[in-house]
């Protein structure tokens, strides 16, 4: 077996395995615990398709920042036991209805797309495309449409911290 | 090299957006001093001229410049863009005339409302100009966070928080699909931006099983935005349950942006028609029947126009669908572009009577009691006729009732589809509208000849509680509305100027 | 050699699971993660495009740093609801939440 192949299945499985403990832990923080599992694994898989920078990202933003707020929350509310929760009947059956017919029909797009290669991906343009450097040349050239959406990003960011402020503070 | 009037065309593309952007800065730094005290009562105002500013900058530079893409492809200008802009802004300047008397009458006043409210327009205004599926998600995302806080602006309300949560949970769900839909539009047209996506689609790649996959997942985003059945059911009791001027203002927002958003995709993927416009058929059909139906047994009037919200969202779906003719022939172009200007005026029309109708619920709602049933409508055309007779006037149009807006909102797209030859939608409009009817009348009559359950009228002419509120702003709101539904129900042609859609 | 449909299966299988949790749990906070997943398993596409469909372009890149600011701000936004929904509710629990209905 090459290498390239080991490195995916050593991913693959368990970063699926992560997922499905998030949906099924009934413990919460347990759940938020999993999910971190599944992006550290998943900065893997990004670093496996030579996305240097946004693997970095993945672990210091996602994992790092984002679950940090959720375990945060979870811990703050309380949550840490085990919940009684879950669905019964109807939402089981629709649930299952709907992510399974997702699942195949993505499947179904996936298997389809074997035999297409637009683009013929060199060790130069791998080496080269993932880094910083690449990424940050691309959203700050003017040339390119990326600076716009850029910018507007920060005020996304802008609105959610004024609006969890606003929602979440005791005292204004 | 010309770079800096580059940047200066593409900043002036958006200055409507900019001008929103600066007043909300503005609010959110000067809101130590507009929180309380005297200044408390400028940060309404300061909202308002944030949406009427961006209004007249839009109105005055709308002529140049026009057909062309801004910031390398990001976005754009076009008639479509900024008919719908004008419409979408009314209804925000409209939506803040409404809040100021309402946040105050509930003690729910803060100057951060005005401050998302601009943001919240700001991004619908990116989701019409976009011309890239990523910034018209970023748009998307923009305008949904401000509905979504704006939902459970009244925190200590246990309601208010549940509809936020509710709003949260669906739009997160739905904006996690249409994300997919956007990565599956990436892997068949290599790139993200309109023009592209036409050119792929052009070649076939409706035809492909993930190109469907990405125009389905798209649509169900947008329809989840839109409330059309079978992705509608947050929305009652995501009206029912936020403050009724935030309800007055993400119910046309989300509304306006979404199928001004939704009619510039269906029209870049018209080219794979086969794919889409049954989908979209069925969701209109549905939802014209199903919200209809429904809307007969509230007795909430919050839950009966959110259920009439389902309704209209279907209406205006027959539109969406007309995109899908424009390339069958002469007439299906005509019909796709009619319907366009349709769209947008019935978008109009239905704006100014929806926040009219809210706007009568927030101007009876006082401290202690949030007005939203039929029974604090009984009676009010004999204890407070002004109101009460402009609420009827609300449900008349709403109804399509001929001389009001609505009716020629509702005539316009029904042409456009009757241009297009799709006889069976354009039957189940007539037949929907009629059945609407009944529970828009139905309001009238408790209105008018209903006796009122409250406590006689004092003798100067208002009840115990009523007090007179002309002067503030949801009088405002509602004298603009009454007069631009019966001006625009009589004289459309008058605002044609601006609303006219051409390619 | 592991190709674009392996990447692609992967993330379909993501994508179903984060439905499925989306729809089947009734604990608000959970959802919250189910929903992740799913914005997790349109990045990992979005870079697996990258790789094998169209190296020299960077727009993937970009797409998943803007997917990642959506997310964080959709999580600050969705746990401070969270918040005042358990200072009024007491729970998290969906089910519980249910004064709107009619």
């Amino acid at each position: 077996m090459r290498p390239g192949v080991l490195i995916f299945w050593l991913l693959a499985v368990p970063m699926v395995a992560c997922a499905l403990l998030v949906i099924t832990s009934r413990n919460p923080l347990r759940s938020a615990l999993f999910l971190v599992a599944h992006m550290l694994l998943l900065a893997g898989m990004f670093l496996s398709l030579s996305a240097q920078y946004v693997a970095a990202v993945q672990v210091v933003v996602y994992a790092g920042a984002i679950m940090v707020l959720f375990v945060f929350v979870i811990m703050l509310l309380n949550l840490g036991g085990a919940q009684k929760m879950d669905a019964a009947g109807l939402g089981w059956a629709l649930g299952i209805a709907m992510s399974l017919g997702l699942a195949a029909l993505f499947v179904g797009t996936g298997v389809w797309k074997s035999g297409l290669h637009a683009g013929k991906a060199t060790a130069k343009t791998l080496a080269q495309g993932g880094t910083a450097q690449a990424v940050g040349f691309a959203l700050f050239d003017p040339e390119l449409p990326w600076l716009f959406p850029f910018e507007v990003a920060s005020i996304v960011l802008l609105m959610a911290a004024v609006g969890a402020i606003v929602l979440a503070k005791r005292k204004l | 090299m010309g770079a800096p009037t580059q940047a200066i065309r593409d900043l002036s593309g958006i200055l409507p957006i900019l001008v929103l952007w600066g007043v909300a800065l503005v609010i959110l730094l000067g809101a130590p001093l507009l929180r309380r005290g005297p200044g408390s009562r400028l940060a309404a105002p300061l909202g308002g001229a944030g949406a009427l500013g961006a209004l007249l900058v839009l109105l005055r530079g709308s002529s140049d410049g026009f057909g062309d893409t801004l910031f390398a492809g990001a976005a754009l200008t076009d008639t479509l863009y900024s008919s719908g802009a004008f419409v979408l802004l009314l209804g925000g300047f409209l939506s803040v005339l409404v809040a100021q008397t309402y946040l105050r009458s509930r003690d729910l006043e803060k100057p951060e409302y005005y401050a998302i409210m601009l943001l919240s327009l700001s991004g619908a205004l990116l989701m019409m100009q976009a011309n890239d599926l990523i910034v018209l998600f970023l748009g998307l995302e923009l305008m949904s966070f401000g509905l979504y806080v704006l939902a459970g602006f009244a925190r200590t309300d246990a309601k208010s928080d549940e509809a936020a949560l509710k709003y949260f949970l669906l739009g997160a769900l739905a904006s996690a699909l249409m994300l997919y839909g956007i990565m599956l539009t990436y892997g068949v047209a290599a790139s993200t931006e309109l023009s592209n996506v036409q050119s792929a689609v052009a070649r076939g790649a409706l035809k492909e099983p993930m190109g469907i996959a990405a125009a389905l997942l798209l649509v169900i985003g947008l329809c989840f935005k839109i409330a059309a059945v079978p992705f509608h059911q947050w929305s009652p009791d995501v009206y029912e349950g936020a403050p009724t001027s935030a309800t007055a203002f993400l119910a046309t927002t989300a509304k306006i942006g979404a199928i001004v958003a939704f009619l510039r995709v269906c029209d870049t993927i018209a080219g794979g028609y086969h794919t889409w416009l049954p989908a979209i058929r069925a969701i209109a059909i549905l939802s014209m029947i199903v919200g209809n139906l429904i809307a007969i047994a509230q007795t909430n009037v919050k839950r009966m126009l959110a259920y009439s919200g389902v309704a209209h969202a279907g209406y205006l779906l027959v539109a969406v669908a007309c995109m899908g003719f424009r390339l069958m022939g002469t007439k299906g172009t005509q019909a796709s572009i009619l319907a366009m200007t349709g769209a947008v005026f019935y978008l109009l029309a239905y704006a100014l009577a929806l926040i009219g109708a809210f706007g009568v619920l927030a101007y009876l709602s006082s401290r202690d009691k949030d007005a939203q049933t039929l029974n604090d409508l009984r009676g009010l055309a004999s204890s407070q006729p002004a109101v009460g007779y402009a609420m009827v006037l609300f449900m008349l149009s709403l109804a399509g009732i001929p001389a009001t807006a609505g009716f020629i909102g509702k005539w316009q797209v029904f042409y456009a589809v009757l241009t297009g030859g799709d006889v069976a939608l354009a039957v189940t409009m007539a037949l929907t509208s009629a059945m609407g009817v009944y529970y828009y009348l139905r309001v009238v009559w408790y209105i008018v000849f209903e006796e009122s359950a409250a406590p006689k009228p004092s003798p100067t002419g208002h009840g115990v509680e009523a007090r007179p509120r002309a002067m503030t702003g949801v009088g405002a709101a509602i004298t603009i509305c009454c007069i631009a539904t019966i001006g625009l129900g009589i004289l459309p042609a008058a605002i044609s100027s601006f609303l006219t859609v051409v390619r | 050699m592991i190709g674009l449909p392996y990447y692609l299966v992967v993330g379909s299988i993501l994508f179903g699971i984060g439905a499925f949790g989306t729809v089947t749990r009734r604990n608000a906070i959970a959802v919250l993660l189910s929903v992740e997943l799913m914005l997790n398993a349109a990045n990992l596409n979005f870079l697996a495009f990258w790789r094998f469909l169209t190296p020299a372009a960077m727009e993937p890149h970009l797409f998943v740093l803007i997917g990642l600011t959506v997310a964080a701000a959709e999580a600050a936004i969705g746990l401070a609801i969270v918040l005042n929904v358990y200072r009024e509710y007491g729970t998290v629990n969906l089910d519980q939440i249910a004064e709107l209905r009619g």
